[in-house]
């Protein structure tokens, strides 16, 4: 070892680099200035694409405008967007279909969700094999999805409808797109289908953590597989629950693709959601103040909605 | 695990039932885009091609705009992911690491932003781009794409460096290297997982998107991408329905193949700042 | 290789002071231990040094160099760390080779230096492995041939003992001072573990709360603690307190602890003979106890455990109303008030039941420590 001090001279020192403006950003009294020299680029962007463009929208739902300006103030301010909106049998329609399919894809989508994680949980061989298939729909883009159901569900050939004509559910041909009910079954369906991999994937994730013991111990104090489940797996996962539950919730409520495309927020409205009459008035009817207006009552029904929940479900863990 | 051999058999019979309903819209998109056209007015229909049609592949890719606009997909996820990540691996290494003043009002605005329904952001984003002359560019997209992935890969990557231990860039600063080079020369090193999910997830959203490519290529038919023309196929080809379900196969292909990659990783990008 | 000068260094988060005045000179070579419960500051205190945080205020000169604003790569110091932070992207060879990199060493100096290093810790066979594939006490010497193979001014040691066992930790504690006796580099090393303390330092600086408590040899602070904290830390088991009052019996004094009457040695006379009539804290060592010959002043008392170690045990007793518990030892102050109960160490002998009457007494030549209750500091 004594042979390792004679060359300690040979390595030499780091430079003295001055960095920054002369400021060496290495030494411990400047570490704080790093710190916000790396926030600043997404800073600065999201500034610019994001909190920018929200307070254009919020400064457009005050105004009569046709056309997006970019000028605050460009003119009057007005209550009028809203006094319209709140008047308008539209909205509270719009509300209305909204609050269903809140109520049914999600109910659907958490209890398929929830059999699919608990299924695939179970210990079999090729169990990630069935993991990856039972997720699967997650890695279908929206549209893709939709222009899938379209074809499964076509009224003439759709295979939908062969299946429930052979199993005599139906007696004839549904025509899915042409009545309230059955879009909204349809709607429904493929939101369903879209909606309940992320819960299957988030719940399995919550069973995984589970530790083995909890059950044994379950076992031991004699406890049946029905006592486990209630006792055991739904207190454990029930933080899991809650955050799934609440990004579900915000999915639902703001998607737009699979029911544009699906539907068109038809026939007579109903399948059309806050998110489907925003866009169509502004961009079916050029109503930019109007149609702002209701992505800002949105924005704050989902605000409100995820504070409650978050307060529900993160009282339910305790 | 001891099972007998009746819950056995249940238990792969569930199984496969399940996964055999989940899964038939995506058995049904891959054999009907096989089909001969006349089969799909069949009743009943076929579940299994006789003579499998390969040509109306080859027909959409060298007969069609769709190779062109799963190339436009393509350029604008990457483009979008590679800006968007660019900005938030710092932002992200800064929020797990350093305690500012004001960065946890940033932090928490990035959070909040993902409430910001996109049919409300779009539609100053449209008068922003309209009057940038940015309409029908697929810059367009990018940038709109860009309001969703910063947030959520700012977050993404914070988890992932929140649990890489601080003493690793210490012991790097220690041995020399300025805080800039512990973040090259270690930290991203050790984090290329998290950065690959993280990258490929952004990919995944800006592919998904179908809201922004319509409303702002909605008169630039050749920078349409993948999903406008599909939606759009279905208008057109009416009842061509093996072309559309061929197309279809081909734009969620990348996704799926990126969701086998991602599988291990999906809960953190699913979840990314829902937690605390 | 250099003596270090710590200048009155302070750091506050907030309001919350975690070092408060510190000052300390450390001569070349020396080996200087750093001790005391979580949250005495004395981990704070050495990121201040390694230049991983700033100081409130206060100085650290290295080698007569005033470094305290510089980079931690400036100031040519290693460190080790208690989770051992080696890059798992790297093999060993380019863990320890890495700090000479980045000082822009040529590739032929790091590799001789670097299997230099590797042969005086026996971990030559690993070079080429990643750090997954090591087990915790080969990961710690890769982690000392990190800091070694740079050859720094100053090494610091932040808990480099805690993530191993115990076998282990006794093997390493050992070849750490072995280690930094034959290269002689100036050392400063954390720890919250008495024992490692005692055994390892030349010097050890105790502290509690943000305060450097007392420094001082590992015998200075086991023979002469300069509080009641510094008793009850150091010495394990730890020394026992019970409320006494000073009597004065014919000219010498005594403590009286409920009838058990505690003999004040002559070098303390003159301190003790302001107490008397007033209350005063008494410390004896586990090891000060036996169990008393007849006619001997004792006390007796009741054994609610007895621990046999084989070749010595540990007698657990009470004594209502005159024990004064201190909350000290172990890592954290609160978890170690020891069940309140004081302990007698007896060495071969006769082993007592538990549930009998035990007469234990004060061993000839030991000393009993005092201090004054309100301020808790030795009388001496």
């Amino acid at each position: 070892m004594s042979e390792l001090s004679q060359s300690r001279t040979a390595v030499a020192a780091p430079r003295r680099s001055s960095g920054l403006f002369g400021i060496d950003l290495a030494s411990p009294k400047h570490a704080n200035k790093l710190g916000y020299l790396l926030l600043a680029p997404a800073a600065l962007l999201i500034l610019a694409i994001l909190v920018y463009p929200m307070l254009l929208a919020i400064d457009i739902s005050f105004h009569d405008v046709k056309f997006a300006t970019l000028s605050f103030g460009a003119s009057e301010y007005t209550l009028a967007n809203y006094q319209k909106l709140f008047s308008s049998p539209d909205f509270w329609n719009a509300i209305r279909v909204t609050g269903q399919l809140l109520l049914v894809v999600t109910t659907i989508s958490m209890a398929v969700g929830m059999g699919t994680a608990l299924l695939v949980n179970q210990q079999f061989r090729g169990r990630s094999f069935a993991r990856m298939l039972i997720a699967l729909p997650w890695a279908i883009p929206e549209v893709v999805a939709v222009v899938t159901w379209v074809w499964i569900l076509d009224a003439s050939f759709g295979v939908l409808n062969w299946i429930l004509i052979k199993i005599g559910l139906v007696g004839g041909p549904v025509s899915w797109f042409s009545s309230p009910g059955t879009a909204f079954s349809a709607v429904t369906m493929v939101m369903v289908w879209k909606g309940y991999p992320f819960i299957s994937i988030m719940i399995l994730a919550g069973l995984q953590s589970i530790p083995e013991e909890y059950y044994q111990a379950a076992k031991v104090d004699g406890a049946n597989v029905f006592q486990r489940f209630f006792w055991v797996t739904i207190p454990c996962i029930a933080p899991v629950l809650g955050v799934t539950l609440i990004l579900t919730v915000l999915w639902v409520f703001r998607d737009f693709s699979i029911i544009y495309v699906l539907t068109g927020g038809g026939p007579v409205g109903a399948t059309e959601t806050l998110a489907i009459m925003t866009y169509e008035e502004a961009f079916n009817f050029f109503r930019m103040g109007y149609a702002s207006s209701i992505g800002v009552v949105t924005l704050i029904i989902c605000a409100v909605i995820s504070a409650f929940l978050v307060k529900k479900t993160s009282h339910a863990i305790y | 695990m001891n099972r007998t051999l009746p819950q056995s058999i249940l238990l792969y019979t569930t199984l496969v039932v399940v996964i055999c309903i989940l899964l038939f819209p995506v058995y049904w998109m891959v054999i009907t885009s096989l089909a001969p056209s006349n089969a799909l007015r069949s009743f009943p229909p076929q579940f299994w091609p006789q003579n499998p049609q390969w040509q109306t592949y080859t027909n959409l890719i060298f007969n069609t705009d769709m190779p062109r606009w799963l190339m436009n997909s393509a350029l604008v996820a990457v483009v979008a992911t590679g800006i968007s990540m660019l900005v938030s691996v710092l932002a992200a290494y800064s929020l797990s690491r350093y305690t500012m003043k004001g960065g946890e009002a940033v932090g928490l605005f990035i959070l909040m932003s993902k409430m910001l329904p996109a049919t409300m952001l779009i539609i100053p984003l449209f008068g922003i781009f309209r009057n940038l002359g940015l309409m029908g560019s697929l810059w367009s997209l990018i940038i709109a794409h860009a309001t969703a992935i910063v947030p959520f890969a700012t977050w993404m990557l914070k988890g992932y460096f929140d649990s890489i231990p601080q003493e690793l860039e210490q012991a790097a600063q220690v041995d020399g290297c300025t805080p800039w080079g512990a973040l090259f020369r270690v930290i991203l090193p050790v984090s290329a997982p998290g950065l690959a999910a993280t990258a490929l997830y952004g990919f995944v959203l800006s592919w998904a998107d179908y809201l922004y490519a319509r409303t702002f290529l909605a008169n630039a038919a050749g920078n349409w991408t993948a999903n406008v023309g599909i939606a759009t196929f279905k208008g057109e080809y009416q009842t061509d329905w093996n072309v559309i379900m061929a197309a279809s196969l081909l734009a969620a292909l990348p996704i799926m193949i990126a969701y086998l990659f991602l599988q291990r990783y999906l809960v953190g990008g699913l979840t990314a700042g829902a937690g605390k | 290789m250099a003596e270090i000068q710590i200048q009155n260094l302070n750091k506050s988060y907030g309001a919350f002071h975690a070092l408060k005045d510190m000052s300390l000179h450390i001569a070349d070579g020396e080996f200087v231990v750093f001790v005391g419960p979580s949250g005495c500051g004395k981990s704070t205190a050495l990121k201040i040094l390694a230049g991983l945080e700033a100081a409130s205020t206060g100085r650290i000169m290295i080698g007569g160099e005033d470094v305290t604003d510089l980079a931690p790569g400036k100031r040519d110091i290693a460190m080790v760390f208690q989770n051992y932070a080696l890059y798992p992207h790297l093999t060993v060879r380019q863990n320890i080779g890495f700090g000479l990199k980045m000082r822009g060493a040529t590739k032929k100096e790091i590799d001789e230096r670097v299997e230099r290093a590797a042969q005086a810790l026996e971990i030559t066979d690993f070079l080429e492995r990643r750090p997954r594939a090591l087990s915790g006490g080969q990961r710690q010497r890769v982690a000392l041939g990190r800091a070694i193979v740079r050859e720094p001014r100053l090494f610091l040691m932040d808990e480099p003992l805690s993530n191993l066992d115990a076998a282990l930790r006794v093997q390493m504690r050992a070849e750490i001072t072995a280690l930094q006796r034959r290269i002689g580099t100036t050392t400063i090393y954390v720890t919250h573990d008495q024992t490692e303390a005692m055994t390892m330092a030349d010097r050890i600086v105790i502290m509690r709360k943000g305060v450097v408590q007392q420094i001082g040899s590992p015998d200075e602070l086991f023979n002469h603690p300069a509080n009641i904290f510094v008793a009850g830390f150091i010495g394990s088991p730890a020394m026992n307190f019970i409320r006494g009052t000073v009597i004065d019996e014919r000219g010498s004094l005594a403590v009286d602890a409920g009838g058990f009457r505690l003999p004040i040695s002559v070098d303390l006379a003159a301190a003790a003979s302001a107490y008397v009539g007033k209350e005063i804290i008494c410390g004896i060592r586990p090891e000060s106890l036996e169990l008393a010959a007849a006619g001997q002043p004792a006390l007796e008392v009741v054994p609610s455990l007895i621990e046999s170690l084989g070749n010595e045990a540990y007698v657990h007793f009470r004594m209502p109303g005159r024990q004064f518990a201190v909350a000290v030892a172990g890592e954290h102050e609160h978890e170690a008030s020891s069940s309140g109960t004081l302990i007698a160490r007896l060495f071969d002998g006769d082993r007592p039941q538990a549930g009998q009457t035990v007469r234990l007494g004060l061993k000839a030549n030991s000393s009993v420590h005092l201090f004054d209750p309100a301020t808790e500091k030795a009388i001496s």
